[in-house]
């Protein structure tokens, strides 16, 4: 098992709003606490992964 | 080197697989908990072969390795959505009518192959991730006095070490009973206007029948199955007159719905909208009611809503959130 270092998180001190990655859509930006620093920081909110089709589902049409 | 640590230290996180069974890097979402159980588990064979002395065992293996257990803590409305939306499996999001806000409508996906999470944990002594976490239940606890609360059972493959970097958002909306508006109706009402019905506890408990499935030449599980989809809600409330009991015997089917609305907390751009999450059954029937009538007590009513698939609009439920977070 391995403990890891806590990285010193970016602060981001514009509280205006964030276009998301890969998305069209506005994100707003919020206060986090990293708990391995005892630092908050105003920070987006992590980006929406790339969404890829996921062909091991087997949805039904209803 | 010692390094002991209370569970207060211990850190969950979670991200919604894009790929089912693909660990994550990262969490989306860091949940405090208020309790919390997640962890490796196995089962052992031990070898009993005889040996020509008396002694039992001479051997042991590692037949199968998962990950299971609990996690517990209040309703915030931004990551909530990620343990819907692995109870439920499907989601549409839109625009909100706020500028910056979004409207998330949840609804059952029609497979048993629903959406799965990476579980990050990290503690004093570990820093590790879970992959193929799936939900095999969620229950949302709404009562008098109390924040609403939920508690999320989890079976998901054994833990591989993984560097976290553990990050809470602490300006989340959350909710009290004080935000919560239960309501009934005829069944095919539009319940958005309805009032208020006079409850004391409301539990919602989201059933998905989990169950890992293992295969030869590997111990930890080559699949993990959501099975059948159940939704129940536990209710208490004084006994002022007969109308559930009537609607238990009578076996009428009924629309209900559970408002959370945070009049308290302003979100959107314009700081316009209230945060909210509404959770909306088509079709509903009453069951197990019974009277509470202790000597010294106010007589009571308690019974359970059983969700019902309505075939008119093609669900048992679906839950509606608004919130800032742009998407899951």
């Amino acid at each position: 098992m391995t403990t890891a270092t806590d990285k010193n998180p970016q602060e981001e001190s514009d509280a205006t709003p964030v276009v998301a990655k890969d998305s069209k859509l506005i994100t707003a930006k919020r206060k986090y606490f990293y708990p391995g620093t005892g630092k908050t920081v105003t920070r987006a909110a992590k980006a929406p992964a790339v969404k890829t089709k996921d062909t091991s589902t087997n949805e039904e049409t209803k | 080197m010692e390094n002991d640590f209370i569970g207060r230290r211990i850190s969950y996180g979670l991200a919604i697989e894009s790929v089912r069974g693909t660990a994550e890097d990262s969490a989306e979402f860091w949940l405090p908990h208020l309790d919390a159980g997640f962890q490796d588990k196995q089962t052992k064979a031990l070898n009993e072969s005889a040996l020509g002395v008396i002694d039992k065992n001479n051997d042991s293996i590692v037949t199968e390795e998962w990950a299971e257990g609990n996690i517990n803590g209040k309703v915030m409305v931004n990551s909530f959505v990620g343990l819907l939306l692995l109870a439920l499996g499907d989601i549409n999001t839109t625009a909100g009518t706020g500028a910056g806000t979004h409207k998330h409508v949840l609804s059952r996906l029609n497979s048993n192959l629903g959406k799965s999470a990476t579980l990050f944990r990290k503690d004093p002594v570990a820093s590790v991730r879970y992959a193929l976490s799936v939900l095999s239940s969620l229950e949302i606890s709404i009562v008098t006095g109390e924040y609403v609360t939920f508690t999320a059972e989890f079976v998901g493959r054994k833990s591989e070490d993984h560097d976290n970097t553990v990050s809470f958002a602490v300006d989340e909306a959350e909710f009290t009973s004080k935000y919560a508006a239960v309501k009934i109706g005829a069944y095919g009402a539009n319940l958005s206007a309805a009032p208020a019905q006079a409850f004391k506890s409301a539990t919602i408990s989201i059933s998905r029948e989990v169950e890992a499935y293992y295969e030869l030449g590997s111990v930890t599980p080559k699949q993990i199955h959501n099975k059948t989809f159940d939704v129940t809600v536990a209710v208490e409330k004084r006994h002022s007159d007969n109308t559930f009991k009537d609607y238990a015997h009578d076996n009428t089917k009924l629309a209900f719905a559970i408002d959370l609305v945070n009049t308290d907390d302003k979100i959107g751009t314009a700081n316009d909208t209230n945060p909210s999450i509404t959770f909306a059954w088509p079709k509903v029937v009453v069951s197990e009611w019974e009277l509470g009538q202790g000597l010294d007590d106010i007589v009571s009513e308690s019974f359970t809503l059983q969700g019902l698939f309505d075939t008119v609009s093609g669900k048992q439920m679906d839950v509606t959130v608004v919130n800032e977070t742009a998407a899951y």
